[in-house]
């Protein structure tokens, strides 16, 4: 039953000097589903996450997000609109506490306007109280609360990816795309992750996942679009999508295709 | 105006000031390129060459041609203490390095002006006579102002392109890490690195000093055109520096003369100024990434 | 499960009770002290020191909210000498009274910051320190050369004071303080605001920041324009109290002076500014006879503070408290 399309991309294009990184893509997203953006390195994969998500502008195509065409938004202006990323390296404050982590990434729900902040208003402190009770909830729902007087910097890898999702969900987003999420994890803390952005599709927040590794995506994904050479090369259900020939090819060239790949 | 003794000497001075300052600027790109050091305290080591070649030639009475290059040596030499004491603390080290040999500046130029004083030496020229060529007369030191710094230029490029140090060290100014793993000594190659930038510097100093005047403050200038050229050609970038420092040269040489200083002064930074904004990596360098 | 009361007390983001006791009691004391000190020990001497420390601090302190944000600034100083230019031309030619011309003083450098500033802060730190630097010679040699406003490298003269009475170093004293501060009030509340949160996570990982919808370069500009503003005003006390100006006060010594105030005392907290600017105002006066001394000291203390600890004295002095802790078994 989804209520509509949360994101539409359109021949979203990226020109660097004569390199087309990005090359046409096209595909939508709808509500509460987890999408899948897979292809081998150098596909594109990061580069159409910069597009979609601000970082950088695209030479042609739009992006439509919640009705409202965001295709030259910076980061900040979408995440007001409930479009929040995580990035692949720097995932979190490594100086800072999980709780304060956490709390950073509310700043939103905080924040309210520079002169009532600088006077210290009771909408200010109300609105403090508030994401302060949002982001304790969200601590506890995702089990890292026991740990909330850690350095960020002294968690295990696997807990930094999951924190690194604490903060994008801080600011009640309604859509969230991580790149590369299980990057240098092993198995089990790849699986803490994967069953982290599980729970947070029970919420109703859609998903963009971006990864290159197939039984990942395969395991997590509604739907999953392979880029290859900045261009799509195929979208659909991962079962279909990891019978294609032309995406075993894309991941391990032309010998291979004959065989099927699990 | 524009007469043409008038144009033959500010095309010398602009061929000394050129070969000066592409001298300065190569030690300055070289520390940065390679050990990823903003030496604000370049101005401090150009000063010093000053004062070695006043004592060696102004006041020991040595020859030219020996004590040029040997005061260079001296300062060199003498620095590498400084390498061992401070510098080496600094390398890949950006932030740090500006803020402490920004602290090493004050600390050698305070020295100076301790040891000496404040007050301005002039060396005596290595040459009095005036060139006539084509009807023009030309200073004749300027003249070896340009050749000795065209000598030492020659002599660098041949180092980096010809011989085994020269060609480690610009694989290390590439990727340091990748430099490591191969097994490169990287410290001994700072060091290297650090002896050869203070020389050139040291060396344009000596000249500078000769052309201008000397004083303990006098580095001011080279540490500012030191940047300019680098800014200009691209920071870390070998050519951009040569660029970068014929540019400034001719440009100063001539505004200077027809306009007055203040308007070259303007003119060098005001333009700077805008490629560090809107083309940042210099007319030859390469786009690093922008974010801190 | 864990105990809610765990979380609970995160909320606050304070330490324990007793200790926060023991700084508020110490931050009264300090504050009687600076206030009453001079009416009971005359010194024309003491109160010259106290007005440079009050005058130095807001320029230490306004630059710290640049630092904070994760930018080193070369040009404090000539912002300085625009805001002390502005009151005084403003005095002189336009015969404003007080406050409008320290107003003015505040305002151009604000102004001026506002232009440059979207420029200048997209660009990443090495880069923004190099452009400061030329930009602060810039305006050093604007003092210089547009002599029929600015009276050339002979400066200004006839500036009198703002209000009756002013004339006295005492009465000019808690004037000075009085702004003082104001200004360092201005950028605690600043500090220990949200905004005070932003501008960390701006300077810890801009990306993520402005992922969770922080507006960083917004905000850079903003705490750029207002430390510009707090710093012009610094100026146009110093006019005051000088009664003159010229351009040698503002050129890239007295910027590095701010800079080392804030990198001695430590560059993460406010306090560290307080700290460094009194260590650097007062001590050149211990060492009053040997200027050069002083100047080599100054480059020494740098040097040894960027290589040993860069976070400044403040996070030694942190990292000595761990160590006692850890040594006596304390759970840290």
């Amino acid at each position: 039953m989804s209520t509509g399309n949360l994101l539409q991309v359109r021949e979203l294009s990226r020109q660097f000097g004569g390199l087309k990184a990005v090359d046409g893509v096209s595909f939508d997203l709808e509500q509460g589903e987890i999408l899948g953006l897979i292809g081998p390195n150098g596909a594109g994969k990061t580069t159409l996450v910069n597009l979609i998500t601000g970082v950088v502008p695209p030479s042609s195509g739009s992006v439509v997000f919640d009705g409202a065409d965001v295709s030259a938004r910076a980061p900040h202006q979408l995440a007001k609109i409930g479009l929040v990323r995580t990035f692949q390296s720097t995932t979190v404050y490594s100086q800072r506490t999980v709780w304060e982590n956490a709390l950073r990434g509310a700043w939103l729900r905080r924040y309210a306007g520079f002169f009532p902040t600088l006077v210290g208003t009771q909408r200010v402190r109300r609105m403090r109280e508030e994401a302060e009770a949002e982001v304790r909830e969200l601590l506890e729902w995702l089990e890292l609360d026991s740990q909330a007087d850690v350095r960020a910097g002294n968690l295990p890898y696997g807990h930094q990816k999951a924190l690194g999702i604490v903060i994008a969900l801080a600011a009640r987003p309604k859509l969230i795309l991580l790149d590369e999420p299980v990057a240098g994890l092993n198995a089990e803390e790849a699986e803490h992750v994967r069953r982290v952005i599980a729970r947070v599709r029970e919420r109703g927040i859609g998903v963009i996942v971006i990864d290159h590794n197939m039984r990942f995506i395969a395991g997590l994904c509604d739907r999953v679009v392979v880029l290859h050479h900045g261009q799509e090369l195929t979208q659909g259900t991962p079962r279909e999508v990891l019978a294609d020939p032309r995406v075993i090819e894309a991941y391990l060239g032309k010998g291979h295709a004959a065989h099927r790949h699990h | 105006m524009f007469s043409a003794t008038l144009l033959g000497q500010v095309l010398v001075n602009g061929l000394s000031l050129s070969a000066i300052y592409v001298l300065v600027a190569l030690g300055f790109t070289l520390l940065f390129g390679i050990m990823r050091v903003v030496n604000f305290s370049h101005g401090a080591f150009a000063m010093l060459g000053g004062y070695a070649l006043f004592l060696l030639y102004g006041k020991w009475h040595l020859p030219y041609l020996l004590a040029v290059p040997l005061a260079a040596l001296v300062v060199a030499a003498l620095a590498m203490v400084l390498e061992y004491l401070v510098f080496r603390w600094f390398y890949q080290k950006m932030m740090q390095s500006m803020i402490g040999l920004l602290g090493l500046n004050m600390a050698l130029v305070y020295s100076a002006v301790l040891l000496w004083d404040v007050y301005e030496r002039s060396i005596p020229p290595a040459i009095t006579t005036l060139l006539s060529v084509g009807g023009v007369l030309l200073p004749a030191d300027r003249l070896t102002v340009v050749a000795i710094a065209l000598v030492a230029l020659g002599a660098f490029w041949f180092f980096m392109t010809r011989t085994r140090f020269g060609l480690a060290m610009r694989a290390a100014s590439q990727d340091v890490e990748t430099a490591e793993a191969q097994g490169m000594d990287t410290a001994a190659l700072y060091r290297m690195a650090f002896f050869i930038a203070i020389f050139l510097t040291a060396l344009a100093g000596g000249l500078y000093a000769q052309t201008y005047s000397l004083s303990p403050f006098m580095g001011d200038r080279p540490l500012i055109v030191a940047f300019v050229v680098v800014i200009l050609g691209g920071m870390g970038s070998i050519p951009g520096a040569a660029l970068g420092g014929v540019l400034l040269g001719f440009s100063e040489s001539f505004l200077s003369t027809f306009y007055g200083s203040a308007v070259s002064s303007f003119a060098s930074f005001g333009i700077v100024i805008l490629l560090l904004i809107f083309r940042p990596w210099g007319l030859l360098g390469t786009k690093e990434a922008m974010r801190a | 499960m864990t105990n809610p009361m765990v979380l609970k007390s995160h909320a606050a983001h304070a330490p324990a009770r007793g200790t926060r006791a023991g700084w508020l009691a110490a931050g009264i004391a300090a504050a009687l002290v600076v206030l009453v000190w001079p009416l009971v020990w005359s010194n024309d001497f003491a109160l010259t020191l106290g007005i440079l420390i009050a005058i130095n601090l807001i320029g230490a302190v306004s630059l710290h909210l640049i630092v904070r944000t994760g930018h080193v600034s070369l040009a404090h100083a000539g912002f300085m000498g625009l805001g002390g230019y502005a009151t005084a031309l403003s005095l002189t030619r336009l015969h404003l009274v007080f406050p409008f011309d320290l107003l003015a003083g505040a305002a151009v450098p604000a102004l001026v910051a506002l232009v440059i500033g979207p420029l200048l802060l997209r660009l990443a730190g090495k880069y923004f320190v190099l452009v400061t630097f030329m930009v602060g010679e810039v305006i050093r040699l604007t003092f210089i050369q547009w002599s029929s406003l600015t009276g050339g490298a002979n400066g200004l003269f006839g500036v009198t004071v703002p209000l009756p009475g002013l004339d006295s170093l005492l009465h000019f004293y808690y004037f000075a303080l009085a702004f003082c501060v104001l200004c360092v009030g201005l950028v605690v509340r600043i500090l220990t605001s949200e905004l005070g949160r932003a501008i960390d996570s701006i300077r810890e990982a801009q990306r993520v920041s402005e992922c969770s919808g922080v507006p960083a370069i917004r905000m850079k500009v903003v705490m750029f324009v207002i430390a510009s503003g707090l710093v012009g005003v610094a100026g146009g006390l110093q006019v005051y109290f000088l009664k003159y100006i010229d351009p040698s006060a503002f050129t890239i010594v007295q910027s590095l002076n701010f800079l080392i105030m804030n990198v001695i005392g430590g560059m993460d907290h406010l306090a560290g500014a307080v700290i460094g600017t009194v260590f650097i105002v007062v001590l050149p006066q211990a060492l009053e006879q040997y200027v050069n001394i002083q100047q080599i000291l100054f480059g020494l203390i740098l040097v040894a503070v960027m290589v040993g600890m860069p976070g400044g004295l403040m996070d030694a002095v942190k990292r000595l408290r761990a160590l006692s802790r850890r040594r006596s078994g304390e759970p840290q």
